[in-house]
């Protein structure tokens, strides 16, 4: 039945329009993440802006477009000129310039193109298989169960990926879940923390926060970490795909397996999919000596792994209401502007839309690798538009996109506010991510938390006494505890001490 | 976690590389100021829970102010960490002598963030809503690309006034935006 469903949403996606739609904003995705600097959040959040007007079919194909094609399109840069273009092709430049600088720069190219694309599409197939399952688990939700949901996402976001210390991460998070208490809450309709704003009475509005965090800051490091390259020639390919692919079959399953899985992680994404799928590839190669020094595979393995990614993240967003990575919390923040709110009750409320997004990825995966064929060359040409020309267009596309939603300049002024906060906290390790994470669960939190207590009569062992509840307040607990060395040292003791007694037991 | 003690006998004090160190002395006064706005996000909780529930409007466990008076202790909390961990880790306030800054500001590089937050807010809280919407965004992009000696000044000028008009015309024909209209002209 749902497979029919899926079928039918694949077929109705195929008209004219919305072909060239995909086709337009998969360009302007892989333009958008080739220009180092410049990433998926950034093109999905403008994207937030300009699209506000436009019907919701058509805003998420654009959104969806941009995203798989920007994560992409941060490989070219890797490869041409050893400047991730964008944080989830970092691990691309590793093998990917080397061999640019052998003279494979087309070869390395393709191989992050069919990576790409095969991620892509067994991100797709996992979301076909595992949305359903997902969304009848989650069904079974309460209150509890969501509040440590988001509360689960903020702190692991903090404790995977900190640029310096995790604690800095989670203090992001919790600023994110302050500024989401902004303005009248659900119960009482009491006004918290407006300053006696009268725009602050609804809420914090989310372009300018997500376009404030993710984009301004990006403006300001776009200029000043220019620096001057040399740019590889793309000749002719010299390797045979088909024969790479079955070698590597296995090796292809395991890295998109690994993407999604990783994808799915509340807020972890595709960068840390790509670095993890690099190391695993390079583990089990037969020459791991040779990983870093321009091997095929340590092109592939993250290119595979940050496309599935854009599947697994998007499983948890649209089942649970929790995204799997930062563009997807901006793709999220833009759903619920439009009143389409992510979670269980999405597939009875609007089922239609989970099989119209199956049908958008499936899409755009294909067109990732028509377009990628078409732009393979002329890319070269955008990677050298100087960034000082580029930024200040970049940054009135930012201000203009977020005015046109509200048209008040309120708006525009939070937007600048936020990024020269956002900019600041970015600079001392406070990286944005979780801040906005936190800022799209926090109406999870507050009333599911309030909720719980209410229906208990403030017995607080309520939010705990469930079995999923229980297990996410423990992984909750162990990701906190985890981050300490303290912490640590007992556990390496424990278990220490564990694999003694069972070895005296043995003998 | 941060510190690396260098095999040294002589050397008393650890020694951590320069990046951490400037990390742990920004640390300083970053958590001071988070410090005090939590404590102000906390005092604000108790203040609003306490008034709805002095007028009954609400249980202990259903005020306004519960999570975020939670959240605001944690967030208190972990600003006291991060200040006794950078105090321990050997932050201090050195950055900010005005010789530091002198030296530190001395280099065009650690200008740029400056001078494009503010283009950004001249743009925003000065040009827009003033002037014209197609003028201030000519101005900015002009002043934007001369400050960085982007390109050429015809070039520089050219491609402001055309981008300009662009986005202007696409946001008010395709995307419907009512431009704010100008102070002065």
């Amino acid at each position: 039945m749902e497979l029919i469903a899926y079928f039918k949403a694949l077929i109705d996606f195929l008209t004219f329009y919305n072909v060239i739609l995909m086709a337009f904003s998969m360009t302007i995705g892989i333009i958008v993440g080739a220009l180092p600097g410049l990433s998926a959040v950034l093109g999905i959040a403008l994207l937030t802006g300009i699209t506000y007007s436009f019907d919701t079919t058509t805003a998420m194909i654009m959104m969806t477009g941009v995203y798989i094609g920007a994560i992409y399109g941060g490989s070219f840069a890797s490869i041409l000129i050893n400047i991730p273009g964008t944080g989830s092709a970092v691990a691309t430049c590793f093998d990917g310039y080397p061999l640019a600088k052998q003279g494979k720069a087309t070869d390395a190219i393709i191989a992050a193109r069919l990576a790409s694309f095969i991620g892509s599409f067994i991100g797709f197939i996992c979301y076909v298989i595992f949305t359903p399952l997902i969304i009848r688990i989650a069904l079974s939700f309460t209150s509890a169960e969501y509040f440590w949901l988001a509360i689960f996402g903020v702190f692991i976001i903090g404790a995977l990926n900190p640029p310096d210390l995790p604690i800095k991460g989670w203090i992001s998070g919790l600023i994110g879940l302050m500024l989401s208490f902004v303005g009248l809450e659900d119960i009482g309709a009491y006004n918290r923390f407006s300053f006696g704003i009268p725009q602050l009475t609804s809420g914090i509005p989310w372009v300018p926060l997500m376009v404030g965090f993710f984009g301004v800051p990006q403006i300001a490091k776009f200029i000043r970490d220019t620096k001057e390259f040399e740019m590889m020639k793309q000749l002719k390919k010299t390797m045979n795909f088909l024969r790479i692919i079955k070698q590597h079959i296995f090796g292809i399953i395991k890295w998109a397996s690994l993407g999604v899985g990783i994808g799915a992680i509340p807020a972890v994404g595709e960068n840390i999919a790509a670095l993890v799928a690099y190391g695993v590839a390079k583990k089990d190669s037969r020459h791991p000596d040779k990983f870093g020094t321009g091997v095929i595979e340590g092109v592939m393995a993250p290119e595979v792994a940050n496309n599935s990614a854009v599947g697994g993240a998007i499983i948890p967003m649209l089942t649970l209401g929790i995204p799997g990575s930062p563009p997807t919390a901006v793709l999220m923040g833009a759903l619920i502007m439009r009143g389409i709110r992510p979670g269980p009750m999405l597939a009875i409320e609007n089922p239609a839309f989970i099989y119209d997004m199956g049908a958008w990825i499936f899409w755009g995966t294909i067109m990732l690798l028509v377009i990628g064929i078409l732009i393979s060359r002329p890319i070269s040409q955008v990677l050298k538009i100087p960034p000082k020309i580029l930024a200040p267009l970049i940054a009135v596309i930012c201000v203009v996109g977020t005015f046109s939603v509200s048209s008040e300049i309120f708006d525009i002024q939070l937007l600048i506010f936020f990024g020269t906060i956002g900019y600041i906290m970015d600079k001392y390790g406070y990286s944005p991510g979780p801040l906005v994470l936190g800022f799209v669960l926090g109406p999870l939190t507050d009333g599911n938390f309030r909720r719980t207590l209410d229906l208990a009569h403030g017995n607080p062992l309520a939010l705990i006494n469930r079995p999923i509840s229980f297990l996410l307040f423990l992984a909750t607990m162990l990701i906190i505890l985890n981050s300490f060395p303290q912490f640590k040292r007992v556990k390496s003791h424990i278990l220490g001490k564990l694999k003694r007694t069972k070895h005296v037991l043995q003998n | 976690m941060d510190r690396k003690t260098l095999p040294d006998e002589k050397m008393d004090k650890p020694v951590i590389n320069e990046k951490v160190k400037k990390m742990r002395d920004a640390d300083i006064p970053i958590s001071i100021l988070m410090i005090l706005g939590s404590s102000w996000a906390v005092y604000e909780s108790l203040r609003m829970s306490h008034e709805v529930y002095s007028k009954g409007q609400a249980t202990l466990y259903t005020v306004p102010g519960l999570l975020p008076f939670i959240v605001s202790v944690c967030i208190l909390g972990c600003s006291i960490w991060i200040l006794i961990n950078a105090i321990r880790a050997g932050g201090d306030l050195k950055f900010l002598s005005p010789s530091a800054l002198k030296r530190t500001f001395s280099s065009f590089k650690a200008f740029i963030p400056t001078i494009v937050m503010g283009l950004m807010w001249i743009y925003v809280f000065i040009f827009v809503g003033r002037i014209h919407f197609i003028i201030a965004t000519f101005l900015f992009i002009s002043i934007f690309m001369v400050a960085f000696k982007a390109t050429r000044l015809i070039r520089i000028l050219l491609t402001s006034a055309l981008f300009s008009l662009a986005i202007v015309y696409f946001f008010s024909k395709v995307v419907g935006t009512q431009f704010p209209k100008a102070l002065f002209f």
